[in-house]
């Protein structure tokens, strides 16, 4: 059971070097929105004397799109910020729609886009946005920095590949091909045990040719089944060359359920499970390769987000 | 047309701008010279003994003042429902008093063991860490059904069944077996209701203060301080009469039935007694979750019979309802679902039996409708499938079966006078197009999203005259510029009711709306009420203000005439008329008297005729006045994922006359997206091995956003009431009560499938559309968690 706040040191960082070098203390813990640390701490699952927040950081606030050049994403930007980016919304729809259905909603105006993917929960939904999208995190430890493909970031368990005097700086994301689209949704289940399945969500990229027929390059990610979002990597090597259509869609999602590890818990939730998993990883991939033919406007069908 | 200078308009509440600015003072904001801080401990475990205490390392901590444990309590037993005391003797009588400020037993994870008092809260926190308790854990009973069985663990020893309390249907009648052996069809929906929670923004808090003169002054959110006192003094502190308690409601950050149970304040009066020191008790959300109060989930059977033409012959009601480990409201609530729920259709063969049960889980509460949600989940369903069964528009079966005035009521036993059903069904079908979308019982649908319509019909109370502690009583005092004082003992938890009396008050008086101000919530100051719930506020409390509002009116009048003699017109009082400030008569075109020259020369008056204007009022209700509405719902159900989406909802309630429209509107809207998550989204688990609330965070217990809110209309059917302040009736609730059922019949209507527990989660639909809902899975039949 959660309780009051206990007192802490607070300390705001001017750089990237102090704010890693005071992590050697014992008991310290970077800081940004809070979101996921503090009721951490609150319930007493975590106890730390001093927050170091990143916040104050010089350099860390920029935020940039292009369709041509990327998004980068400076360890301090808002979750807020991305959801009215036009270039978001139209080019990286997957990110732009996990961040709208941030549920609670005060989460996005909170939450910083580094510290949700460093909080390495599994059901988290920028995260499975962030894997479609081919994401690459700046790790630096104030004097030098080196670059980590989102694939290899999350180590097992809510470990990440952040090491000692280290914290992530940035994240970028590359361009889209020309004719190229993604999505993102999700669904909740009612909870029925303490680590029931809860939710799933689900995210894709697919890349046209230029005859906007065949599938040139897709990702297929998968959340909420293991301790980190599960690229499903056999059907996306098998998508490419496919026409994109309802066939290559369809046997995709077999594969995503067929890679997916089957739960302990009963076996209606498992059926559950595999059903939904199917009708997003399609869904996404067909939302995705929609958006890739039409370049459309995902606030036009934002009614039929789940 | 009305000549109303503010009754019906659209005025803004004056309450709102301390409210959007942060002006207005909660509880929390209150700071009492010397006061310090107080904490729970919650026991971790659902069920145990608790072996030993040891508070001694506690105490030691610098800063603590006292730690208290259950033998520092007083030895009286209590609930923390205050209603028994609006209730009369007969009524009351079955309802168990069950309850220790601090435990001796810990019954539910979350059961309040111990109790510090602090300098400050972080100390408080740290003491509530240092206290040892040896618990001897005990098998939990997480079930009510498993809690009915022999040899089940028991709850409270001195009831070895675990039955809280058992009654038939109080308004039981006719001959409900034989009319079901003489029926063309019998139908029979069963399910639960999840335990919604209230979810007021400001969690339980409460400040004690025993000042020099020994009297008591508590600060908390009640939504019925005068109730609550009285409660404190009979059950809780017997040593204290009424008297000598001073109860101050500040600003309430919400309630929706939560602050109709005692929380925090018996414990923050035993630490101030203890410490002697002003003391305030603060809970955490995740407290607010795990232990304070939710919906009560009932586990019904309803059977509904009816010939082939359409006449509802019979209702069967079978109710278990889970009280959790204290009665509180389970009982009352159940009992309302019983009395309204069945109500609303017009049927001479009623039955209905009740049984509160019990379990290791955390404490049921009120929630707005109070009952009546819960209920017709269930009813409404029952129905539609005895309208399917005779092969008719569940809106034609509904309007077949209405009551009209002259037929016996339903809450309490009074003859209806007043019911606009019949308009509210025939406008809200008009404007939702029921025609054209309702396509038959058989109407094929086709694709992977699937659209459906479905309706429901509801009753509900404007208070319960006849059968609760119905009177209200208020007092004015004109100042010399014309404004006024009223002092009245509503409780404005958002809901808008000092805003919609101050119309009241400015049109009975006749004096300007912006200069009404209203003082309220201190018990010192406002006469007795038994507080906003029930739906009983405008009604009950607002004929008190227009009660003595037109004493105001009258006094005005009077002392006018002389001032009409001043323009030369010689004229009786009641050819005088105030109207939002200025004294006109038809009789004396042209002469405008500002009442701020009345009020005024009413107290400086050195003469013989000095008195400030002032009047009180009072008014006694005898009926529950019900209120009604329709409701229909279009939803959309992706038949792949189970996923619901509610695409249009219309409603039309029979509002008597809205005095401000604005507000009506409001608690229709707010309510719908209140129904929307009971419907759909809010989920309160409770782990079926630990009893551990697992839904214990806004992040985890999903409260419906504005994208899962569905374009909406909501009409008001307006015909006053007689008997209302200015025609009108109670709106508070009503709107809560037909999403649930109005969407899960838009559901079936789709897809052909019922889901038998809230929340219509995708899960549960996507089961049921693939293997129908007779073999439902996971059946633990714990607290809504079967299909």
């Amino acid at each position: 059971m959660a309780r009051v706040l206990q007192p802490f040191e607070f300390i705001e960082a001017a750089g990237v070097k102090e704010a890693v070098a005071a992590l050697s203390q014992p008991g310290t813990r970077l800081f940004a929105g809070g979101c996921d640390l503090v009721p951490a701490i609150r319930r007493g699952q975590v106890r730390y004397d001093t927050l170091v927040s990143i916040m104050k950081i010089e350099g860390l606030s920029e935020f940039s799109s292009h369709p041509k050049v990327g998004v980068k994403i400076g360890a301090q930007v808002l979750l807020s910020r991305l959801v009215n980016d036009i270039w978001v919304g139209k080019r990286w729809a997957a990110l732009h729609e996990a961040v709208e259905q941030l549920y609670p909603p005060h989460i996005r105006n909170m939450g910083t886009v580094v510290g949700n993917l460093c909080a390495a929960v599994n059901y988290y939904d920028v995260p499975v946005s962030m894997f479609a999208h081919r994401a690459v995190l700046t790790l630096s430890d104030g004097t030098t920095s080196r670059e980590v493909g989102i694939d290899d970031f999350y180590t097992g368990g809510r470990g990440t590949a952040v090491g000692a005097g280290e914290m992530v700086t940035q994240i970028d994301l590359p361009p889209p091909a020309a004719d190229a689209g993604s999505a993102f949704k999700k669904i909740y289940k009612a909870r029925r045990r303490a680590d029931d399945l809860h939710k799933i969500n689900a995210a894709a990229y697919v890349a046209l040719d230029e005859a906007k027929e065949k599938i040139t390059d897709a990702t297929l990610v998968i959340g909420c089944v293991g301790d980190s979002p599960l690229r499903i990597t056999a059907a996306e090597s098998a998508l490419v060359g496919q026409v994109a259509g309802d066939e290559a869609f369809n046997s995709a999602a077999e594969m995503a359920v067929a890679a997916v590890q089957p739960m302990t818990d009963a076996g209606w939730v498992e059926e559950i499970r595999s059903d939904w998993i199917r009708i997003l990883a399609r869904d996404v991939l067909a939302q995705a390769a929609s958006r890739a033919l039409s370049r459309h406007d995902p606030a036009e069908d934002a009614h039929l987000a789940y | 047309m009305n000549d109303f200078a503010y009754v019906g308009k659209r005025m803004t509440k004056p309450d709102i701008y301390g409210k959007v600015t942060g002006e207005a003072k909660y509880t929390d904001d209150i700071t009492l010279p010397g006061m310090v801080e107080g904490r729970i401990l919650c026991a971790p475990v659902a069920h145990a003994k608790i072996v030993s205490i040891d508070t001694s390392e506690a105490e030691a901590l610098p800063g603590v003042l006292c730690v208290l444990t259950h033998k520092d309590c007083p030895d009286i037993r209590f609930s923390r429902s205050t209603m028994a005391e609006a209730l009369p003797e007969f009524a009351f009588t079955g309802e168990r008093q069950d309850q220790f400020i601090l435990t001796d037993k810990v019954r539910y994870m979350g059961d309040w063991v111990a109790a510090v008092a602090a300098e400050d809260i972080t100390t408080a926190e740290r003491a509530l860490e240092l206290i040892r308790v040896e618990y001897e854990p005990l098998p939990p009973v997480l079930d009510p059904f498993t809690a009915l069985e022999q040899g089940a663990p028991v709850v409270h020893e001195d009831c070895a069944d675990n039955i809280a309390f058992e009654m038939d249907h109080p308004f039981n009648c006719g001959d409900v077996e034989k009319a079901f052996a003489e029926a063309d069809a019998v139908a029979e929906f069963s399910g639960v209701n999840s335990r919604q929670k209230h979810l007021h923004m400001e969690t339980d808090v409460a400040i004690a203060s025993f000042e020099s003169d020994k009297r008591l002054v508590i600060y908390s959110p009640s939504q019925g301080p005068h109730l609550a006192k009285k409660h404190l003094t009979k059950r809780v502190f017997p040593d204290l009469d009424d008297g000598d308690i001073r109860w101050i409601s500040p600003a309430i950050g919400g309630g929706f039935g939560a602050r109709l149970a005692l929380g925090v304040e018996p414990a923050a009066v035993l630490l101030a007694r203890h410490c002697n020191r002003p003391v305030r008790v603060t809970t955490t959300r995740e407290e607010d979750f795990q232990g304070y109060s939710s919906r009560t989930d009932m586990h019904q059977t309803i059977r509904v019979a009816a010939t082939k033409e359409g006449k509802l012959l019979a209702i069967d009601q079978k109710i278990v309802s889970d009280s959790g480990a204290y009665l509180s409201h389970s009982a009352t609530t159940s009992t309302v679902n019983m009395q309204k729920t069945l109500g609303v259709l017009k049927c001479d063969n009623i039955k209905g039996h009740l049984t509160v049960v019990y379990t290791n889980t955390p404490v049921t509460s009120g929630f707005r409708g109070y009952g009546n949600p819960e209920g017709a989940f269930v009813l409404q369903q029952a129905l539609d499938r005895l309208a399917e069964k005779i092969g008719m528009d569940p809106m034609e079966f509904r309007l077949r079966n209405l009551k009209e005035p002259g037929d016996p009521s339903c809450f309490v036993p009074v003859t209806l006078e007043h019911t606009k059903l019949k308009e509210c069904i025939d406008v809200g079908a008009e404007k939702f197009g029921w025609k054209d979308k309702w396509q038959g019982w058989d109407a094929a649908k086709e694709g992977r999203y699937r659209r459906g319509v479905g309706m429901s019909v509801l009753t509900h109370a404007s208070g319960a005259g006849g059968f609760l502690l119905e009177h209200s009583s208020c007092v004015m005092k004109v100042l010399t510029d014309g404004s006024l004082n009223l002092i009245v003992s509503p409780c404005e938890m958002g809901q808008g009711i000092i805003g919609a009396l101050t119309q009241v008050a400015a049109e009975a008086t006749g004096l300007r709306y912006e200069q009404i101000r209203i003082s309220t919530g201190d018990t010192d100051v406002t006469m007795f009420d038994i507080g906003s719930h029930a739906s009983r506020s405008m009604l009950v409390i607002g004929n008190a203000v227009h009660a003595a509002g037109v004493k105001i009116h009258d006094q005005i009048c009077e002392r006018a005439v002389k001032y009409f003699e001043e323009h030369q017109v010689k004229l009786e009082a009641s050819d005088i008329k105030v109207r939002a400030g200025e004294i006109t008569s038809d009789k004396a075109p042209g002469v405008v008297i500002d009442v701020s020259k009345v009020a005024y020369d009413a107290i400086y008056d050195f003469g013989e005729g000095g008195s400030q204007l002032n009047a009180s009022g009072s008014y006694l209700s005898t009926s529950h006045h019900p209120n009604h509405q329709a409701a229909f719902a279009e939803v959309e159900v992706d038949t792949e994922t189970g996923q619901v989406t509610v695409v249009n909802y219309v409603s039309a309630h029979d509002i008597g006359r809205a005095i401000n429209p604005l507000l009506v509107e409001a608690q229709m809207e707010g309510s719908l997206v209140q129904g929307i998550g009971f419907a759909l989204t809010e989920d309160f688990v409770i782990d079926p091995e630990t009893g551990k609330v697992l839904s214990d965070s806004l992040l985890t217990y999903r409260l419906p956003s504005t994208m899962d809110v569905p374009p909406m209309e909501h009409l008001l059917i307006e015909e006053p009431l007689e008997a209302g302040p200015f025609g009108a009736k109670g709106c508070g609730e009503a709107g809560l009560v037909n999403p649930a059922p109005a969407i899960a019949n838009a559901i079936y209507d789709a897809v052909g499938i019922r889901v038998h527990s809230l929340p219509m989660s995708a899960d549960k639909v996507l089961w049921a559309l693939k293997h129908g809902t007779e073999e439902a899975p996971g059946q633990s039949r714990v607290s809504g968690q079967f299909l």
